[in-house]
């Protein structure tokens, strides 16, 4: 896999313990009660989970607000810590809001011990292949050929 | 010279600029819309847990509300059938 920084980083504390905020992303009811912006919803009959390495989540958020929405999530799981790190690739699909098309995209979800019984949350998620390849070779591709021209150019003449 | 035609060489295969040919001239031009898309895509995905962990947080503290909301009841001598002791206070 890809073993780039994250394109998206973001660290957050819950005061919770963090078999709790852990168990926030592994149990359907869970999960059913809080992922996804105000007014999404995620029917609980829906919700499919088999968490383990090589196991997967799936779901489906529609909104009562937009009948025209329905996004499928399809989660699936290369590894698992249980109670600290879940790692794999997210698929989003279906019927997304308008100009936003499928994507997949690869993800780590750390929790972390913080003092007082609380849980530091973090996020990591790489761009979709779509963005970082825009054409062929791609960004990484380019920037890795950029990095190697600048470290020549920078390396004291030979000889 | 061959080292910046080398450099946009890559640019242009990573469709980051795009090229003209005019006589000797050879004109670059920047190309915004991929760099444009990712930016919007980590942008929405920002949004997207910003509201979503918001939620969660709010969450936790309901879940952990009624989880000592339940303790308390079950350490209640008022309640029948109350069969968890009293804790020394």
């Amino acid at each position: 896999m890809d073993a780039g920084p994250a394109q998206l980083a973001i660290s957050r504390v819950f005061d919770a313990p963090r078999a709790l905020v852990y168990r926030a992303f592994t149990d359907p009811d869970e999960v059913a009660a809080w992922w996804g912006p105000i007014g999404s919803e995620r029917p609980r009959d829906l919700i499919e989970f088999d968490v383990r390495p090589g196991g997967s989540q799936r779901w489906i958020a529609v909104a009562p607000s937009d009948p025209d929405l329905r996004v499928q999530i399809h989660i699936d799981l290369t590894d698992v810590a249980d109670g600290r790190l879940l790692e794999g690739v997210i698929h989003v699909s279906g019927r997304l809001q308008e100009g936003i098309e499928s994507f997949e995209t690869r993800f780590r979800f750390e929790f972390h011990d913080e003092p007082d019984g609380r849980t530091r949350l973090e996020i990591r998620q790489w761009l979709p292949e779509q963005y970082v390849s825009p054409s062929k070779g791609g960004w990484s591709e380019a920037l890795t050929k950029l990095d190697a021209l600048l470290a020549a150019r920078a390396a004291p003449a030979d000889g | 010279m061959p080292a910046v035609s080398r450099h946009l060489n890559v640019l242009e295969g990573a469709a980051l600029i795009s090229r003209t040919r005019s006589g000797k001239w050879r004109a670059s031009r920047l190309e915004t819309a991929p760099l444009r898309d990712a930016a919007a895509w980590i942008e929405r995905l920002q949004r997207f847990w910003d509201a979503s962990l918001t939620r969660l947080d709010a969450h936790l503290a309901a879940v952990q509300a009624a989880e000592r909301a339940a303790e308390r009841a079950a350490n209640d001598p008022k309640v029948p059938d109350n069969n968890v002791p009293d804790k020394e206070r």
